[in-house]
């Protein structure tokens, strides 16, 4: 089947059986491997993306369902000359990952929170990144990432 | 992890989906979010030659008032219920259990109609709409028909959708004065399924002796229930915490309770009282502000 | 004292050895760079697939892959094990196929054809009289004279039953490999790996043994980023050995086989039970006097090792142990961060708390009282530790004899553990590079897990070279670079530190000695400082690093460094002391961490948010198991129950609500062992210390983990506060 889809800003169109989930068609035939492959039922978050602005998992998502629909995977979080949007600096500097192999799928759950409530409690962080699994941190720092993050954005908000 | 090998159907409008669904018959099976149905046919439990999906169908996405129901498309998310404020104002309980439900991920492709046509023993929304003794469409190439929610749950996983009918909306009577309702969980640690979940709509006289009570329970037994017989114990009576816990002794009296790997059936049992306790009390007040 | 080359610097003079570092992979990982071994894509990649047995003990009747080979898509496929075979654990893989797309693999898979002569098995292996022959004596001890110690009549004697059942390791990243062959003798893979220099010679010697002719200098492993290892993944394993096979099979393209998440629960890793009957005794003011203990456990088929109870407080001056080791039908055990020590420190510390309830003793003074037991080097540190961990914990506020008195349905506690480790740094070596233009390079065949290994390298070669961390390239994952022992025992940093140290300082001697004549001065008279080679104490006579450097001329400094070596920059073992402050909820019988608390020493510390991570990252897995984790077993059809992640449960964000306050021993008395690894100890106590938690608040010992909320309950109603 025939569809097309736009990500991280630039559009393809490919041919696709429908069982092929989003989450093969993103890492094998867009090559994007920055969504990672964790589990087999929808439980650890390590593959969500944003579709059309909201974070799904991609695993449990048919490419064929994402037709006409715009993709936001981690890659499309840096900005054009590699600069770190500031949830993925926040990561870095308050030190939000070990492995590193649930990051993407956090950072992106975290984006979407960010852009629902740019002021958010721990509590709401907590509630918002639910359905990520992190084998490594602890979550402590993960909160910390992403509360740094809120204020770097919403200080770039303020200053626009 | 793949499914096996499927046609992909997806329909425009409602009138063609309905075609859709009577000329595959058996062979194919509807999805909204696909979050029930993706999962079993990605581990080969299922494999429909059809896939149905309703996705497209945006004139099934709405929340509104109308001739003093309220009513919810099949197709609305429990996102789009988490965050309605029209909802929070007239029936807290809807979006007080959408929030329950799954994670922020699952919530944004999840459907009310899904989730209610799936009738898994453990989720959320059977025991929502049996609290506020909802009335659920469902749409056929013969026309439509409102089914009670009290009549809906028919057994493990099965409802009273007959084939070739489409859930198409829910309605429900807003919340009325004097009244509280609630939605209190206990999760599965991994799934976030219910082991166990009871929603609890109940309106005071104005004698504050309790009028209308509804309790609908879910992850306990095959399917949702009303916990009719703690609603006997509660109804023209005074609600003293001595009678909501001797009457929440009885919430999951008459049911086959499930035991799986988490819950054994005595701890369900048990968490039934406990959990239809708790709801009660909060619902209580919140009806006493 | 007298001092020596290589020596760490002093305390003030560390520069970056010490500080916060943010991890040099960071904006790899972040930005969706990093690439795992499951992310490779290779051109021509084949997908593989396994199929596995479902019986937990069969022997292998027929095989026909035939049917398989057929299907459209397929360019290889092959027998695993082959008639005869006796399979010993359900999930066993039989046989194997590569196919164009992991679609056609899946369907493919499934057209194999086996059939199984099924043999009696044993899953279960808790209830030891049922065990049969399959239980084997692992050993029996006697010091001293115990009965007489328990029949002492002023003896305060306590008995218990406690258990900690199979888990898994459950990586985020699943086990795996892309192998394919580049001409006829020579093999590329990338592994998902915490040995990446032991790689080749294990899939060369397994090829070798099936009659492939394969050198392992002709074999090349990469990972530069592994989603997790915690033990599990030190082999090649069957299944890389047969993606190697595939990929001969289809004339050497790349074939990609990563194992799916069932598969991986139920085969690739698993930590033995430890279930026993404890009996310990103390004289009225507390001091131990005995310890009595029957103890059995599980780690598959084969035997496992044996917990060493009692733990820590080995100089019980009366002490009886015997061992059970029970062979069941369960996907075979690997090493779980630090082996055998969770299990021994359940045993132990519950034990003692237990003990400690019965003599109406503060649990942390009967472990100050009786902390002497302990290895003497550690006995200094343990009582730190603990005045540490009560001052951090507010332990003299939240602490109570045992059971909450507070009315209503929540009751809280706090529980006390502590744990040892040894974490000496293993054999390894790296080249450091220091050419003409100011460009340093540190390479070894190492490996980070997600642990800091690059971010101490960095370090360490900064440190040594006056110059920041960014100046440093660390080139890792290659089992071309110099040959470094597997990232297991906590043994990585200790080395990693120790020959990053010994060819930076080689490296740099070598820069004096080409700088020295154009300062004037002999190159001992040098030292490199704040991105400067400048005469000691003298820095207007000096020159830019970069200058320094373009000294060289033509020449590049390549130097060796290695471990073990000259000079004292690591040592061995560790102590730890941990609290749990938890609240229980009587009616649903749910745990909630309100906070955790862990004073960890571990010598030098290199990075202190490497260092601190480690330790987050063992509270949390702690927490996994102490509450949530359990390998289920059904013994009708000897399968796994729970073998995906909706069952087999992880903690998630909400899971740990309440505060990890982590604490590291620093400073004189601790700096001066040295660099001493610290991936394992965390991970010990956090059983223990949760387990002696909720016990504090209910009143009764829930004696097995996890502790579940249906175990709480069953506890609650054989005694405890209602």
């Amino acid at each position: 089947m025939k569809i097309r889809v736009k990500i991280n800003g630039v559009t393809r169109e490919d041919d696709v059986e429908p069982r092929l989930l989003l989450v093969h068609y993103l890492r094998e035939l867009a090559g994007l491997t920055g969504t990672h492959i964790g589990c087999e039922t929808s439980i650890c978050g390590a593959c969500t993306v944003l579709m059309n602005g909201a974070a799904v998992k991609s695993c449990t998502v048919l490419a064929v369902q994402a037709d006409g629909s715009e993709i936001t995977t981690i890659e499309g979080l840096s900005g054009r000359n590699g600069q770190l949007h500031p949830l993925q600096q926040g990561f870095w500097e308050e030190h939000g990952l070990q492995c590193g192999y649930c990051t993407p799928g956090m950072i992106l759950a975290a984006h979407q929170l960010l852009s629902r409530n740019p002021h958010p409690s721990r509590a709401e962080i907590r509630k918002a990144l639910e359905g990520n699994l992190c084998r490594c941190t602890g979550y402590q720092h993960i909160v910390k990432a992403v509360e740094w993050a809120a204020e770097k954005v919403r200080a770039q908000a303020e200053h626009a | 992890m793949i499914p096996e090998p499927f046609e992909y159907h997806s329909p425009q409008s409602l009138e063609e989906a309905l075609r859709l669904v009577t000329e595959f018959g058996e062979e194919g099976k509807m999805m909204a979010g696909g979050h029930s149905l993706l999962p079993m046919m990605k581990l080969r439990l299922a494999s429909p030659r059809h896939v149905i999906d309703l996705g497209r169908l945006s004139e099934l996405r709405y929340i509104r008032e109308s001739d003093g129901w309220i009513e919810i498309g099949a197709l609305t998310t429990h996102f789009q219920i988490e965050s309605s404020s029209l909802l929070r104002e007239k029936c807290p309980l809807l979006p007080e259990t959408a929030r329950e439900i799954g994670d922020a991920q699952v919530r944004n492709l999840g459907t009310l109609g899904g989730s209610l046509a799936h009738a898994d023993p453990a989720a959320d929304w059977p025991a929502a709409i049996l609290a506020l003794d909802a009335e659920i469409r469902a749409n056929s190439a013969g026309g439509e028909r409102w089914i009670a929610a009290q009549d809906f749950f028919v057994g493990l996983m099965t409802t009273a959708l007959a084939p070739g009918e489409i859930l198409t909306a829910v309605r429900l009577p807003p919340l009325p004065r004097r009244a509280g309702d609630t939605y209190l969980k206990l999760r599965q640690p991994a799934s976030g399924f219910a082991v166990v979940g009871v929603g609890v709509r109940l309106a005071l006289n104005e004698a504050a002796h309790i009028e209308r009570v509804a309790i609908g329970v879910t992850g306990i037994g095959p399917k949702a229930y009303r916990a009719a017989a703690v609603e006997r114990e509660l109804l023209g009576k005074p609600p003293t915490a001595r009678r909501l816990a001797e009457a929440a002794a009885r919430a999951a009296d008459g049911v086959q309770t499930n035991s799986d790997l988490f819950a054994s059936a005595e701890y369900r049992k048990h968490l039934a009282s406990v959990y239809v306790r708790r709801a009660l009390e909060l619902a209580l007040e919140r009806a006493n502000p | 004292m007298a001092s020596c080359k290589y020596d760490w610097p002093a305390a003030g003079q560390r520069d970056a050895i010490g500080k916060s570092t943010d991890r040099i992979d960071g904006p790899a990982k972040v930005s969706g760079r990093a690439k795992y071994t499951y992310d490779i894509n290779r051109p021509g990649m084949l997908f593989g697939k396994m199929l596995t047995c479902p019986h937990a003990h069969a022997k292998i009747k027929s095989i026909d892959v035939s049917p398989a080979l057929k299907h459209p898509g397929v360019k290889a496929a092959l027998v695993i094990q082959d008639v005869g075979s006796e399979i010993q654990w359900a999930g066993d893989e039989i046989a194997a196929v590569a196919a164009v797309d992991e679609a056609t693999a899946e369907d493919a898979v499934r057209l194999i054809r086996v059939e199984y002569d099924v043999l009696p098995h044993l899953v279960r292996e808790e209830n030891l009289s049922k065990d049969g022959d399959r239980a084997k004596p692992a050993g029996e001890q006697k010091v001293g004279d115990p009965d007489k110690a328990f029949a002492d009549p002023e003896a305060v004697i306590s008995e218990g039953f406690y258990g900690i059942p199979v888990i898994t390791h459950c990586c985020l990243e699943t086990h795996g490999n892309v192998v394919e062959w580049r001409g006829a003798d020579s093999i590329l893979t990338h592994s998902s790996t915490q040995n990446v220099s032991g790689i080749p010679s294990q899939l060369g010697a397994a090829l070798r043994a099936k009659k492939i002719n394969v050198q392992d200098s002709n074999i090349e492993t990469i990972c530069q980023y592994i989603g997790g290892g915690f033990g599990s993944k030190f082999s090649i394993d069957r299944w890389g050995v047969v993606a190697a096979e595939l990929s001969k099979q289809a004339g050497g393209k790349p074939v990609k086989l990563m194992l799916d998440r069932d598969e991986d629960l139920e085969v690739a890793g698993a930590r033995p039970s430890y279930f026993g009957h404890v009996k310990v005794a103390a004289s009225k003011d507390g001091t131990l006097t005995a310890w009595s203990s029957e103890t059995w456990g599980t780690g598959g088929p084969g035997p496992s090792g044996v917990p060493p109870v009692p733990y820590i407080l080995t100089n019980i001056p009366n002490i009886y142990k015997k061992h059970t080791s029970v062979s069941t039908n369960i996907g075979p055990a690997r090493a779980w961060r630090a082996p055998n020590h969770p299990q021994a420190c359940l045993m132990t510390l519950a034990a003692l708390d237990d003990l400690a309830a019965k003599l109406a003793m503060d649990a942390m003074e009967f472990l100050q009282k009786n902390i002497h037991l302990a290895p003497s080097y550690l006995v200094n540190t343990y009582q730190q530790e603990l005045s540490k961990a009560a001052e951090l914990s507010e332990w003299s506020k939240y602490w109570h004899p045992r059971g909450d008195k507070t009315p209503g349905h929540l009751k809280r506690g706090l529980g006390v553990s502590l744990h040892t480790w040894g974490g000496r740094g293993h054999a390894g070596s790296c080249n450091v590079i220091v050419r003409p233009d100011g460009s340093v390079t540190v390479q070894s065949g190492t490996q980070d897990l997600g642990t800091g290994t690059r971010t101490v390298i960095a370090v360490v070669a900064a440190s040594t070279f006056g110059l920041p961390v960014d100046a440093i390239q660390v080139e890792i994952g290659d089992s071309r670079y110099p040959f470094d022992g597997a990232s297991g025992g906590s043994t990585t940093v200790g080395a990693a530190s120790a020959w990053t140290r010994r060819g930076s300082v080689d490296a740099l001697n070598e820069l004096f000695a080409a700088v020295a004549p154009s300062l004037g001065v002999q190159a001992n008279q040098l030292e490199a400082r704040d991105g400067r080679i400048q005469v000691q104490g003298n820095p207007s006579k000096s020159l830019s690093w970069k200058d320094a450097c373009a000294k060289l001329g033509a020449k590049t400094i390549h130097t060796v460094g290695k471990n073990p070596g000259p000079c004292n920059l690591g040592s061995v073992g560790v102590g730890g002391v941990q609290v749990a402050d938890v609240t229980v909820d009587t009616e649903t019988g749910k745990v909630k961490i309100n906070r955790l608390v862990a004073v960890q020493d571990c010598g030098l510390i290199i990075d202190k948010l490497t260092a601190e991570s480690q330790v987050y990252g063992g509270l949390i897995m702690g927490v996994c198991y102490s509450l949530f984790e359990e390998k289920v077993m059904d013994q009708t059809i000897g399968r796994m129950l729970n073998a995906n992640m909706e069952f087999y449960k992880l903690a998630g964000i909400g899971d740990i609500g309440g505060e990890l306050i982590v604490h590291m021993m620093t400073g004189p008395g601790y700096d001066e062992r040295g660099v001493i690894g610290l991936g394992e100890p965390p991970v010990i106590s956090p059983g223990a210390a949760i387990s002696n938690a909720v016990a504090n608040a209910i009143g009764v010992r829930v004696s097995q983990l996890p502790l579940t909320p249906r175990r709480v309950l069953a506890a609650l109603a054989k005694g405890g506060i209602a």
